[in-house]
Order: structure tokens, then C-alpha cells, then sequence
């Protein structure tokens, strides 16, 4: 017999007892509340409290609101007039009952012995691991003669978001953030952002026997700035970086755009995020976007990757040419440069089974791609120089890049990107 | 509705003769970049940031997408 689901309840703390602080919260969630003064032995808390109203706890400045969207409590505590100051979904409490509790202990020792054993076979297959198999964009990068892996160093992927059940990383602690309303970072249905952190920070396929992600042991953090469908805004990138500054994140990796024409100044505001990133020693590093069709016809460098104080990154093919779609320096003496290029065509990384595809692996084009090989790589940087400034990595990533002959500086900068 | 992000002057901080000005212009805030010293603002009105204390530079919140050749 099906048993029909209770609506789930949320229990609210307000800083203050005061009408206004009770007001703007009913406004923000879009529900009444019956005061708890209101209730007697004939009016109970179950008879007033439905999808609209919810029940005000006066003296403990609690109130209790039911079947209501999450992010509806999420945007009002985002306001500045937010009187919220914690939330929760209400807990289920019962008797502690042994046959229960050896249950589910029982179930959890499954859970851990299953993950021992995905962890065994990761651990076997990277034994057996041709070190030779590597994709061609690492070899490119002359990852083959690093012995660094950016251990330690916080690199966070703003994009699509993440599929955290990959199964090449259940043995990585891998957290995240969401700035899109009503979405998680932890399904990643695009797919693309999962390609992205999987070339930044991933390692080793195990299905393909290929190696294909950069700085495996970086820390990886994931901000969803980019919704299910692909699509964002700056406010939400300009969320993202500032909760990145303020935990001190060290590499910002952002393969996302937004084309502008040529003559077109860059953003101030992303002029200003950059310079703000450097003085708070993170890293912006952004995508020079994938608008040209060369080679008859190159676009400017896309913003935010047009600003000064961003690194912004072109595309190479396997022939270590320009790729045909990657954009150039055409607004230059506006500071619409490419600083530095990689590879980004034909390249090989993780995906998201979630995706329409389906698939947990895929090769991608685009700048995109090129963009998390500069960022691993200067994960790589940070840990061989933990006290550099990100001015300084900048300059070095810079210095190491290999010239490449009959490039165009327009058009990939100072070289190809190389592992230290 | 127009949302824009605003860079605010040096060392303008968000305070309330800040908050009471934007209140006179009827410019709502709608959120805080502390450590970006700028704001995501609203406004029934087109702003110019000629005509606005407090405020170096206005831009409109732009679309973004994924740098992935389609």
C-alpha cells in the first residue's frame, strides 16, 4: 500500500523579535504566519499551518513554514534586509532502538566496503598504468617530466558544475557551491563543467588506461555559475569569485565568455575583479572564446578574459597551430589580449553521465579546454612555489611557455603552455 | 526593471548615508560584493553613473556561456 509523503517542514530562526523582521520574512517566502500566542487547546499547530501559513514560535522568534521551495529561503537570506539567521529542515526524532542501529550500521559497513573495493581496483589499475599513456595534450604540456601534481593547492572550476559520482575521482574530496537558484553543483546535467575540472584536476581514466587531467592532487573546488542549460550572467561569476576571495582560493579556472567586437574596451568590472583577485593573490585565468573562423576571419578575445588583470588563454590544435575557432589579440592596445595558449581541440576528459550524452568520458573542443590545462598547470607552479604571489605565477607560467614557430603572438600569446 | 552592477568609488563603504541615498533615488541594492567593493543593484529607472554619488562605473548584468566550440 503506498503511504502518501508528509510535505516537509522547515524550521527558521529570526535575529529579532520585531514586526518588521516577521514581516519582511512572510513577504520574502511568500507566506502568512499565524502567531503562537494564537493557539489553544481547540487550535493546534497542525490546524493552521498549510503551504501558505506557517506557524510563528513568539517566544522563541522561531517560525515553522511548510512545503515551500528551498530557494525561496535561500534568496531571502541573501537579501540585505534578511532577518534569517539559520535554517533547517525538520529532523525526524525517535526511540533509539538496537536492531535498528545494528541495521543500519550493517548497511554502512556495505557502503565502506564497497568503497574500499573501488579503491583498490583505482589503486591497481594506476599501478599497472602505461606512464606513456598519456593524451596528447599532456604530452603537449610536458606533464610526462613533472613531479608535481599541485598537492595542496585550492583550484576552483567556475562552469557547468560537477558529477561528483565520477568514478575517477571516489577517491577525491571534492567540494562546491551552486550560484544559480534551484540548481546543485553536484549533478552537472550539462556536462561541460565536469570536461573542465576533469582536465584542471582529474587524473587517470580508468576504462581508457589514459591519463588526461593535470593537477590531480589539487584541491578541487566547484562553482556552479552556469545553469543546466549552459547559460549565465556576470552577477552570478561575480558571486562565485567573491566567495572565492574570501576563502582564499588560489586559481579561479573560468572557461565561459561572452563575445565582444572589436574596438570594444573591457569590462570595468572585471577589470576591478582581477586587480582585487591579484591583491588577494588568486589567479583569474578565463577562456579567449571560440568566436573566430580562421583562417579568413578572427574575433577579439571574449570578456572576461579581455580584462588586464584576467589571463586570457587560446587554443592549440595537435599540429600545434592556432586552433580555427580560437579567438586573438585584435583588440590588444585595450589590453584584449591572449597571454598564453594550449591545447584545445580532439581533447579527452571526463563527463558527466547525467548528461543528454550519457557518457563518462568525451573528447571536446575549445578554449575551454585550454583554459584548465593553464590552470592545473598553475597548480603545479603554486606547489613548487608556495609563497609566490599570483603576479609571480602569472609571470612564470609566462616565462616557461614554449615559442612556437610561425604563431602569430595575436594569436597564442607567448607559447604553449609548460608543466614545471 | 533595470539590474545593474556597479563599481563603487574608493573607499566607499556600504553604509546607511549610502543606504539613504540609493533610498532618495529608489535604487534598490540587491547584493553585496564586499570583497569585490562593488554592488548588484535595481532600478525602475535607466541609471547613469554621471548622475549617482558614490559610484564609479554601471554595467548591465550580461549573459555568459560555456567557451565550447559548438
Amino acid at each position: 500500500m503506498a503511504t502518501e509523503s508528509k510535505p516537509k517542514k522547515y524550521i527558521i530562526q529570526l535575529k529579532e523579535d520585531k514586526l518588521q523582521d516577521i514581516k519582511n520574512t512572510q513577504r520574502d517566502l511568500g507566506v502568512t504566519f499565524t502567531s503562537s500566542a494564537e493557539l489553544s487547546s481547540t487550535v493546534r499547530a497542525q490546524d493552521v499551518m498549510n503551504a501558505g501559513n506557517g506557524l510563528y514560535l513568539k517566544n522563541l522568534g522561531i517560525a515553522i513554514v511548510e512545503d515551500l521551495e528551498i530557494a525561496k529561503i535561500e534568496n531571502a537570506q541573501s537579501k540585505l534586509s534578511n532577518p534569517i539567521v539559520y535554517w533547517e529542515e525538520e529532523r525526524t526524532f525517535k526511540p533509539v532502538n538496537e536492531l535498528e542501529m545494528l541495521t543500519e550500521l550493517k548497511e554502512d559497513l556495505k557502503a565502506f566496503s564497497q568503497r574500499i573495493e573501488e579503491l583498490e581496483v583505482r589503486i591497481e589499475a594506476n599501478k599497472n598504468s602505461n606512464q606513456n599513456a598519456f593524451a596528447w595534450g599532456l604530452n603537449a604540456v610536458g606533464l610526462a617530466k613533472s613531479k608535481y601534481t599541485g598537492k595542496g593547492v585550492d583550484l576552483c572550476v567556475l562552469d557547468t558544475g560537477f558529477y561528483k559520482d565520477h568514478p575517477d575521482f571516489v577517491d577525491r574530496i571534492v567540494k562546491g557551491k551552486s550560484f544559480i537558484t534551484g540548481e546543485n553543483w553536484e549533478t552537472d546535467p550539462h556536462g561541460h563543467g565536469t570536461h573542465c575540472a576533469g582536465i584542471a584536476a582529474g587524473n587517470f581514466s580508468i576504462s581508457e588506461k589514459i591519463r588526461y587531467g593535470v593537477a590531480y592532487e589539487a584541491n578541487l573546488i566547484i562553482g556552479k555559475v552556469l545553469s543546466d542549460r549552459g547559460m549565465g550572467s556576470t552577477s552570478a561569476i561575480l558571486d562565485a569569485i567573491d566567495n572565492s576571495l574570501e576563502k582564499k582560493h588560489k586559481i579561479i579556472s573560468m572557461s565561459l565568455g561572452s563575445p565582444v567586437s572589436i574596438g570594444e574596451k573591457p569590462s570595468p568590472i572585471f577589470e576591478q575583479i582581477g586587480q582585487r583577485a591579484l591583491a588577494n593573490n588568486t589567479l583569474l585565468i578565463a577562456a579567449a572564446g571560440n568566436d573566430s573562423k580562421r583562417p579568413g576571419l578572427p574575433k577579439p578575445v571574449s570578456s572576461p578574459a579581455n580584462a588586464e588583470s584576467i589571463m586570457g588563454i587560446g587554443a592549440l590544435d595537435e599540429a600545434l597551430r592556432v586552433a580555427s575557432f580560437s579567438n586573438g589579440g585584435l583588440n590588444a592596445s585595450n589590453g584584449g589580449r591572449v597571454d598564453i595558449s594550449a591545447p584545445g581541440t580532439g581533447i579527452y576528459s571526463s563527463y558527466s553521465a547525467n548528461s543528454k550524452l550519457g557518457k563518462i568520458y568525451r573528447k571536446m573542443n575549445g578554449t575551454s579546454m585550454a583554459t584548465p590545462f593553464v590552470s592545473g598547470i598553475a597548480a603545479l607552479y603554486w606547489e613548487a612555489f608556495p609563497n609566490a604571489s599570483a603576479e609571480e605565477i602569472w609571470l612564470k607560467l609566462e616565462k616557461g611557455a614554449k615559442k612556437l614557430d610561425n604563431q602569430l603572438y595575436r594569436d597564442i600569446g607567448q607559447g604553449i603552455v609548460q608543466a614545471i | 526593471m533595470y539590474i545593474y552592477l556597479a563599481i563603487l568609488e574608493h573607499h566607499v563603504k556600504v553604509d546607511n548615508q549610502l543606504k539613504e541615498y540609493f533610498k532618495e533615488k529608489e535604487i534598490k541594492i540587491l547584493k553585496n560584493y564586499s570583497y569585490l567593493g562593488m554592488l548588484k543593484i535595481e532600478s525602475s529607472k535607466e541609471l547613469d553613473s554621471n548622475n549617482l554619488r558614490y559610484i564609479k562605473n554601471l554595467e548591465q548584468d550580461l549573459p555568459m556561456g560555456p567557451a565550447t566550440e559548438s
